[in-house]
């Protein structure tokens, strides 16, 4: 199945947000790799629930989003197109960790795709 | 605290039931008779939530993640505290619990949830009864 697995959102201050959240929530933020993208612990694991990711704003309009899991990133792109929605960032690799993909819906909504895969490089 | 939920905007339900059904497998089943379909996107022990396709007639928000927390009085103070705003303010809903929705200083919009005792206490007790 397809789920949602993790959430993201924007900032332009992450020093305010992270501290905005900490405070409000107990998240905890970790930076990835340097580069503007914070993972965001929001609570227990064996709670049900998932966990996010705080992103530096890369474009004017993004917005908060949710990732699907999927079993083969290409099929779904492919699908995505099929039935109407739009890529707005393409298949992208991190290594070690799988492929990500940024799409619209009919509506203009923009959700993300991840296909896990330590094969990725 | 945890996001449980996420929810997507829909100007056209069908279209975008028509869509996540095609491309995800999702399951949709209608909220009572309001414009609020549940997505059923898999099944636990699977890693991941439900969400849902709102109408935006129904109510006007953006796509959106709720976050369960067990007091949503004293958060929904606590954000005003901090600078942020409330965008919807709480609501009950029979069924889910009470419902409030809050943008944060980048004017992201979130939804909080915060559980109906009295749902808890009767699944607390189905839990035990089919115990027997």
């Amino acid at each position: 199945m397809n789920r949602v697995v993790n959430f993201d959102f924007p900032t332009d201050q992450p020093e305010r947000a992270k501290e905005f959240f900490t405070d409000i929530f107990g998240w905890k933020f970790k930076e990835w790799l340097n580069e503007d993208y914070w993972l965001v612990e929001t609570g227990d694991k064996i709670k049900r629930g998932i966990n996010g990711s705080m992103i530096k704003r890369r474009h004017p309009d993004q917005k908060p989003t949710v990732m699907i899991q999927v079993e083969n990133i290409d099929i779904t792109l492919k699908k995505v197109i099929d039935e109407g929605g739009l890529v707005v960032f393409p298949k992208r690799t991190i290594p070690k960790v799988g492929y990500m993909a940024y799409f619209n819906d009919p509506e203009g909504n923009t959700v993300c795709i991840m296909q896990f895969t330590t094969d990725a490089i | 605290m945890k996001v449980i939920h996420f929810e997507i905007p829909a100007r056209d339900p069908e279209r975008q039931k028509h869509f996540y059904s095609t491309v995800f497998n999702w399951k949709f089943s209608q909220w009572k008779d309001v414009g609020f379909w549940v997505a059923l996107t898999g099944q636990p022990p699977e890693f991941g939530i439900d969400g849902g396709i709102i109408d935006v007639k129904e109510l006007d928000i953006p796509l959106n993640s709720i976050i369960e927390v067990e007091d949503i009085d004293d958060v929904l103070q606590k954000i005003k505290a901090k600078g942020g705003k409330v965008a919807v303010p709480k609501f009950f809903e029979q069924g889910v619990g009470y419902l409030a929705y809050f943008r944060d200083l980048d004017n992201n919009v979130f939804g909080l949830r915060q559980v109906d005792p009295l749902i808890c206490k009767k699944s607390e007790a189905y839990e035990q009864s089919s115990k027997f």
